[in-house]
């Protein structure tokens, strides 16, 4: 079975560069309050908490399945399903502000994700995984190119027929992404109001499908790659050089993954809060409402920690706020994930619950009245949290915040 | 009702498990080569009591178990040492049950690691003086207490971790549980002192290495952390050895870190190895050959801090060749870790020091002040003579941190560096536990043993007869069936 790990064996140096000090289960550098360095793996405070569930474990894990000390099973992809591929991890093992960590080992692991994803892939290729609930959506993506089951048909049925848009060309393509067009669309008619108002033309096409990050998360790295084929030639044929999306789970795949499968790839992606943000600065928007109460800003992880987007969405927070901006005490590369992330919500959905209901209670803790966020993914979760516990804080994506903002 | 069912029935599901790939992540320390073992099954207990409940069950069905808090144990300590092994996961157990800022004093589930303790007690504005092992950010508390851990941060004033223990909660073999220090009088609300109410029975638990019983609740001296800091390091060219020794027993002369606040004293024979924690040092530690020196020392009083940090400069520069600093950019180490760091806490890149699967096979001994330079010519001088030998097995060997504690001695951080290639274990162990017995047997002590220093204690008659026979009727008392870490010096 070793033999059929091909990815594992590839990346077998970077595995067994982990010197299992465990600081992915337990690093807190410098004060509480804080801190200058902290591990926010969501496993190690939801689940069983086995070093089976974080970083190290996972090492080892890999280093027996490569040794052959173990078999690969269902009961072992369950486990390694039970991560949401936050990248809490990569941001303690390897920092260049931790202590405990010599510079070769951290150049040598690089991206602990990509080795989850390396794992999660080999798993799916030898027969044992994806989970049941993956594996009915990736059903359902092969067909419709969506995973909410919906019918591709309905991708764009969501836009007012007052709001204008290109079919092709423009200032950029709005690639607007799976939950936006089928969930939650109040944050893409947002986008598109606010992209009215500023005079940026936009070009929408019905031909776009899901743009495959839960599929790579989750390891059907082929189903992936027809998605990006597909999306690679829509793209080509939209006369644009940006692409913009409202998801921070599209913008990682569109800006750091495509590049990796398409060798062409040569299109500037832009999350539209990045957008948002050179568009007050521009002076091209500008504010009639401030947003009133408290706020708390939430930082999706694949715009975060996988994209180091951290000021963008702060600068637009600032410019909308009338009250007080409040930082939760875990933000930008410390971070906590909202749980929704890596497949977990699909394949575990009470975990995923349980975790956001953590970071409903740590925006609580703030005394924000409003909790944002930029990512339709996040937000989806978080919602449900505020359901689950009942919650009082208001939970709004903060493109919808702008839109009320400069209206 | 088998033995696993049994322990489900105390923890739940959710918190046992005996699947191998559960288990498996448990079989894995931070040495490179001693054998990984995969336990039976691995449990995760919340409380004292469910301690007490697996350790009778354990007992019970005469299966060995096998404590492990962070998990970072160098020696092999906290993994298994046999197959039919009960992992017990003590890392759920990491409450702060009290801060005491009157009696300064912190009450905790072992299971806590040093960083998270201390995190919280810095917003108190208090830390634990001594920070716990140089092994990580996530070694726990109960793992420090058990080996008389130290490299941390804060050696050279409050000596080892276990000094400042004055309370403990411990489930022994038998599944019973005692308290010792002032809770040894029943009537005590709060533990706050150690040495009273008859003989020490604390110690016994104290550095044990995990054979005596399960720590689930210490409680610790804590400190109020002074506000004002300097650091300082020196780069030695000639003689490094001795004029370490001559600059330490010249500050310990003029009252070290009762009267000059000093903090922490490290001597790194070979900078380069420290010096790869962060580019910032590559470029100013790169080149040199030699050591280098560095330290830190506190204060509550500016002026004070003004008036040590000067006598202390002044003894360091008569035996040094220049200082380096003041940033980390230009060379201070303590910069780095004590300033831009926030605190010292751990400095361990060593483990991974020459790349992927490289590690390091550690020997530390605690040796007097007055000894350390003839030991490290010792191990100089066997480095030399196993050079063909450590060639072959693809190891090399050095010393890599001489770490000062509070009164007379020093820990020494030697060892080798190791691949975990299979063909080569067998030779890289019998190098590792030569080079332990050199330290032994030139009246170096070890004090974190795990699985090969506790063997090599035995195998080699470093113990004195009389006092392992002793040793081995304390562990029948508080352990008759020999289930907690059974091999551990060869028990």
């Amino acid at each position: 079975m070793t033999e059929k790990l091909n990815r594992l064996n590839d990346l077998k140096e970077r595995i067994l560069s982990c010197v299992a000090i465990g600081d992915c289960r337990g690093a807190l550098k410098g004060a509480y309050s804080n801190p200058l360095l902290e591990i926010t793996c969501p496993m190690r405070d939801h689940g069983p908490g086995f070093e089976a569930f974080f970083a190290r474990g996972r090492f080892t894990i890999a280093r027996a399945l490569l040794d052959g000390k173990i078999e690969p099973s269902e009961g072992l992809a369950e486990v390694i399903y039970q991560c949401t591929l936050c990248g809490a991890c990569r941001e303690v093992c390897n920092n260049p502000e931790n202590p405990c960590m010599s510079n070769p080992a951290r150049e040598s692991i690089n991206d602990h994700v990509e080795i989850w994803e390396a794992l999660r892939a080999d798993l799916v290729d030898i027969g044992i995984a994806p989970l049941g609930r993956h594996k009915e959506i990736f059903a359902h993506e092969a067909k419709e190119h969506n995973p909410y089951f919906e019918n591709h048909s309905d991708r764009l049925i969501w836009i007012p027929k007052d709001f204008k848009f290109l079919p092709k060309g423009g200032d950029a393509l709005f690639f607007v992404g799976c939950t936006s067009a089928y969930r939650l669309n109040d944050i893409s008619k947002s986008f598109l109001e606010i992209a009215n108002k500023a005079g940026i033309q936009l070009s929408i096409t019905a031909d776009e499908w899901c743009c495959g990050s839960i599929n790579l998360r989750s390891g059907a790295e082929n189903l992936f790659k027809e998605l990006v084929e597909h999306n690679w030639d829509v793209f080509k044929k939209a006369d644009v050089e940006k692409i913009v999306v409202t998801c921070a789970g599209c913008y990682k795949t569109l800006k750091y993954d495509y590049p990796k499968y398409v060798e062409d790839w040569d299109f500037k992606v832009l999350h539209a809060i990045e957008l948002v943000d050179q568009l007050f600065n521009q002076g091209k928007i500008k504010i009639s409402n401030k947003i009133e109460g408290k706020i708390t800003y939430h930082d999706p992880c694949h715009l975060g920690r996988h994209s180091g987007i951290y000021d963008a969405p702060r600068n637009v927070i600032n410019a909308i706020k009338q009250d007080d901006f409040i930082e939760m005490r875990r933000n930008r590369k410390y971070s906590y994930c909202c749980g929704a992330g890596g497949g977990l919500k699909s394949g575990f959905p009470d975990l995923a619950i349980e975790i956001a209901v953590d970071r409903i209670r740590e925006a609580e803790e703030t005394g924000a009245d409003i909790l944002t966020t930029t990512c339709p993914f996040c937000l989806n979760n978080l919602l449900d949290a505020v359901k689950e516990v009942n919650s009082k804080i208001k939970v709004i994506e903060l493109l919808e915040l702008v839109n009320q903002a400069i209206s | 009702m088998g033995l696993y069912d049994e322990l489900v029935k105390i923890v739940g599901n959710k918190y046992c498990s005996d699947k191998d790939y559960i288990c498996v992540a448990y079989s894995r320390g931070l040495d490179p080569c001693l054998p990984e073992i995969i336990p039976q099954i691995a449990i995760r207990p919340e409380s004292t009591e469910q301690v007490a409940e697996i350790i009778k069950v354990a007992n019970k069905y005469k299966t060995p178990i096998v404590p492990r808090g962070g998990g970072c144990g160098l020696m092999g300590g906290s993994k298994p040492i046999s197959k039919d092994t009960l992992l017990i996961d003590l890392t759920r157990m990491d409450k702060i049950i009290d801060i005491d800022q009157e009696n300064h004093t912190v009450t905790v589930q072992c299971g806590i690691n040093w960083s998270r303790l201390n995190a919280v007690l810095f917003d108190k504005g208090f830390y634990t003086g001594n920070m716990g092992p140089g092994s990580g950010l996530n070694a726990s508390i109960g793992g420090g207490l058990s080996h008389h851990s130290g490299g941390g941060g804060g050696c050279a004033k409050y000596g080892k971790c276990s000094e400042n223990c004055i309370g403990l909660e411990v489930v022994l073999g038998t599944g019973e549980v005692i308290r010792l220090g002032s809770q040894e009088n029943r009537y005590v609300e709060k533990p706050f002192v150690r040495l009273a109410l008859g003989p020490d029975l604390m110690g016994i638990f104290l550095g044990d290495n995990g054979i005596m019983g399960i720590k689930t609740t210490a409680t610790m001296k804590i400190y109020p952390k002074p506000p004002y800091f300097s650091g300082k390091t020196f780069y030695i060219k000639e003689q490094t050895y001795e004029n370490t020794q001559k600059i330490v027993l010249e500050m310990k002369k003029k009252g070290w870190s009762r009267e000059l606040g000093i903090y922490d004293f490290f001597f790194t024979p070979p900078p380069a190895v420290m010096g790869i924690t962060t580019d910032k040092l590559i470029e100013t530690w790169g080149d040199i050959k030699g050591g280098v020196i560095f330290y830190v020392t506190e204060a509550f009083d500016e002026k004070v801090l003004e008036r040590n940090s000067e006598i202390l400069e002044s003894i360091a520069e008569k035996y040094s060749t220049r200082e380096l600093g003041p940033r980390s950019n230009e060379g201070n180490i303590t910069d780095w870790y004590y300033g831009e760091q926030g605190h010292w806490q751990v400095y361990h890149p060593l483990f991974s020091i020459c790349g992927p699967d490289y590690f390091a096979c550690t020997t530390e001994v605690i040796v007097p002040v007055s000894r350390f330079p003839e030991i490290l010519y010792k191990l100089d001088e066997w480095e030399e003579e196993k050079y063909e030998e450590l060639l072959d097995a693809e190891a090399e060997a050095g010393t890599s941190h001489i770490v000062m504690l509070n009164h007379n001695s020093c820990y020494i951080g030697s060892g080798l560096t190791a691949t975990s290639d299979e063909d080569l274990k067998e030779d890289v162990i019998r190098l590792w536990k030569e080079q332990f017995e050199l330290l032994l047997k030139a009246g170096g002590v070890i004090y974190m043993c795990g699985q090969i220093g506790s063997q090599v204690l035995i195998d080699s008659r470093i113990y004195d007869e009389k006092f392992y026979n002793f040793l081995k009727k304390v562990k029948y008392i508080v352990d008759p069936n020999n289930i907690i870490s059974p091999g551990k010096f060869r028990l």
